[in-house]
């Protein structure tokens, strides 16, 4: 404790040279914990996405071939992300779309040996898929221009499993407590998962439009509630039905809130909920029924994007992705496993460039302390002496330096891992990367052992030297600064 | 002089020391034979680069002769381990350097204190603190105990030196131009306090000067010059008035 003492009131006693110390072990460990963050809310984030989203496929037209050729006066070709403006798919093109799904991931998984039904040997079923379409139009709400996303909130409750509200309802047949175990869908399940749409719903008439057409409702076996939600959308059906839910941005940007209204275009629709914010272009988007938004945007039978929730552990969606853009044109399947990756992989390329340089710059930095360190223990070389002849052994010596540096490179580790936590949210921010940062707590231990380890790295040769230096030495020799 | 006790407590046998440097050697002492009996005040005195510093050092053994022995109560010490050497001077070894200063950040009691921070008393019966308070207000500095050194003048300095070389109660003190850089009356203070210890306490204390008339209060002057002893005389005037 004595020699702790003596130390501590040496580290006291020199607070410019030992603060430069600390402030060039804080730049090292502040550069490596600042990256260290970085990297891991980056992975996180990444991670995060991909737990959301890797097993979803998501299927959007094809912006330079269009497969909409009925919409010719169709808003400006714009995409935003997985949002197209003016493109469509057609509903009639899901089955073959659900064909070549279920056939890649059946045979995705008879590759890998796996769900292989063997005779007497109950196997895991694969749960059919979620299928949820989505319609994007720009549209004009309450005077204001505003993306209008038509969806199946079931659906799309469903397969956004991370949507939350912040305020608001979910409508009362969305199974919230348990939604994985709706598979009932807007478009019906074959066995197998197999959907097929009961087709031909509509028509277009001469003027372009989507029209019902009753005849074919019974030819195709359309079922009564087609016909109910025909009615709705046309103005006659239950007007509680009519309600929006507000991505979280919009509705904040709005100032609007459960309960108000606004009025997209000539309907107004209730306002049922609004979003938590997702970072994603859910947050400016105003939700109502696909079937209105195709009404009301004349795009019956049209939909603008058809996410796809696989619903088997490690389903082969890539498989699926690959069949998909090569067996039908006109629209591009994502995986957003595979975005995921390219990311990750840019950013691991990112990091390791980073890493060099931080790694670089320690070095530089460690150097810079040694000759502080030298210069600092040089200085009191006579002080040694005396230390000496007053009986001081040569590890006595070492632990006065040994201490004084452990608690110098736990100051700038703890300096460090603040300026780091710091730096990593410009660095975020200047990086673009978008994610929350995340500070781990391990951080902490990591820029503490750094700082110290630093500081002895520093220390050891200069401190072993002189602790070793003779008495007699010490008050005749020049010592060099 | 001394001579409640005719047995040397100090023996130089025949010490040489040479210093290898790259210019050549050099011999700092040549064939030094001294005796030194125990409450002995001995001045080493005689011309820069005569080798005062270097007896003292070998004397204390923070130097190994070339050649020669050096003994102390009859123990060789000249070829202990190191590591022994440490210990043995904190027994029986105390030292005054001419520019060691205290520590700055310690006041004038944690320095007289300063050698405990290393090793434990030899005898820990009676409190140190109040030992060491003793031993301040004996050398005159009662009213700077809780002073820090930059608040002391040069001669209270020397004090603090001689206070922490007084605390572990040493068998020698060896004392290198303890009176260099001192006015007349702190050089007179500090060698009074020398020759009042040597009496007192028994403590047997070598120190170097250039100054006659310093060394002339001493009990024992030896003269060296080019590293031998020319001469070893009694004081003129033992004992030699304050």
């Amino acid at each position: 404790m004595k020699i702790l003492r003596l130390a501590v009131l040496d580290l006291v006693r020199r607070p410019k040279k030992n603060g430069l110390l600390v402030f060039a072990i804080v730049i090292s460990v502040a550069l490596l914990t600042s990256l260290t963050i970085v990297s891991n809310s980056a992975t996180s984030s990444i991670l995060e996405v991909v737990s959301k989203t890797g097993h979803t496929l998501t299927i959007r037209p094809v912006i330079t071939a269009g497969i909409d050729e009925a919409d010719k006066s169709a808003l400006q070709n714009l995409t935003i992300s997985e949002v197209v403006f003016g493109k469509y798919i057609p509903e009639s093109a899901v089955p073959q779309i659900s064909r070549i799904y279920n056939k890649a991931i059946r045979e995705g998984w008879e590759r890998k040996g796996g769900l292989v039904s063997n005779p007497g040997i109950p196997v895991i079923s694969i749960e059919p898929p979620t299928w949820a379409p989505r319609l994007y139009t720009k549209a004009v709400v309450d005077g204001h221009e505003a993306i209008v996303t038509g969806i199946d909130v079931n659906k799309e409750y469903f397969v956004r499993f991370w949507w939350n509200l912040s305020s608001g309802e979910w409508p009362a047949d969305v199974d919230v407590k348990n939604v994985n175990t709706r598979i009932d869908a807007m478009y019906v399940m074959g066995a197998g998962g197999q959907v097929t749409v009961e087709k031909p719903r509509y028509r277009v008439d001469e003027e372009g439009k989507a029209v019902y057409d009753e005849k074919r409702r019974n030819s195709a076996g359309d079922s009564d509630q087609v016909a109910r939600d025909f009615a709705y959308a046309h103005g006659a059906g239950d007007e509680n039905k009519d309600v929006a839910y507000l991505g979280g941005a919009y509705a904040s940007a709005r100032g609007l809130k459960v309960g108000d209204t606004v009025t997209v275009e000539s309907r107004r629709f209730r306002i049922g909920g609004v979003l938590e914010e997702t970072n994603s272009a859910d947050d400016y988007m105003v939700f109502i029924p696909l079937i209105i938004a195709q009404h009301m945007f004349h795009r019956e039978g049209y939909i603008s994007l058809l996410s796809v929730r696989a619903m088997c552990p490690n389903c082969p969606v890539g498989d699926a992705m690959v069949e998909l853009n090569r067996n039908i044109t006109g629209i591009t399947a994502v995986s957003q496993l595979d975005v995921a990756g390219v990311q990750f992989d840019f950013f691991n390329m990112l990091y390791r460039f980073l890493l060099a340089v931080v790694i670089a710059t320690i070095a530089v930095g460690i150097f810079s302390i040694f000759n502080i360190v030298a210069g600092s223990l040089y200085v009191r070389v006579r002080e040694i002496g005396l230390l000496k002849a007053v009986g001081a052994s040569r590890f006595q010596l070492f632990r006065i330096f040994l201490y004084e540096h452990l608690i110098i490179g736990a100051f700038a580790g703890i300096g460090g891992f603040v300026a780091g936590v710091g730096m990593a949210y410009v660095l975020n921010s200047l990086l673009g990367i978008g994610s929350v940062v995340r500070i781990v707590p391990s951080v902490l231990w990591y820029a503490l052992a750094l700082g110290i380890l630093s500081s002895l790295f520093a220390i050891y040769y200069p401190a072993y030297r002189l602790s070793g230096i003779k008495i007699t030495d010490t008050f005749r020799t020049q010592w060099e600064v | 002089m001394n001579t409640q006790n005719s047995q040397p407590l100090l023996e130089l046998r025949d010490v040489s020391k040479t210093f290898k440097l790259p210019s050549g050697d050099v011999r700092a002492l040549a064939h030094v034979s001294l005796g030194i009996r125990r409450g002995d005040l001995v001045a080493l005195v005689g011309p820069s680069g005569s080798g005062k510093t270097t007896l003292l050092n070998v004397i204390g053994s923070l130097d190994r002769p070339s050649q020669g022995e050096v003994l102390l109560e009859g123990i060789r010490i000249d070829t202990l381990s190191e590591e022994k050497l440490v210990l043995f001077r904190r027994e029986k070894f105390s030292f005054i350097f001419q520019d060691a200063k205290p520590l700055r950040m310690l006041n004038v009691l944690e320095n007289t204190l300063l050698p405990f921070n290393f090793f434990k008393p030899k005898n820990s019966n009676g409190n140190l603190k109040d030992a060491a308070i003793e031993i301040i207000t004996s050398l005159g500095l009662g009213h700077r105990i809780y002073h820090m050194p930059n608040q002391l003048s040069g001669g209270e300095i020397q004090r603090v030196a001689i206070a922490r070389a007084l605390i572990t109660r040493p068998a020698v003190i060896l004392a290198d131009e303890p009176t260099a850089n001192l006015d007349r009356t702190n050089r007179l203070f500090v060698i009074e306090t020398f020759k009042r210890l040597t009496r007192e306490t028994g403590i047997t204390i070598v120190f170097s000067t250039h100054d006659l008339e310093i060394a002339n209060i001493s009990d024992r002057i030896v003269q060296m010059k080019d590293g031998t002893v020319l001469d070893e005389e009694p004081s003129p005037c033992p004992p030699c008035p304050a």
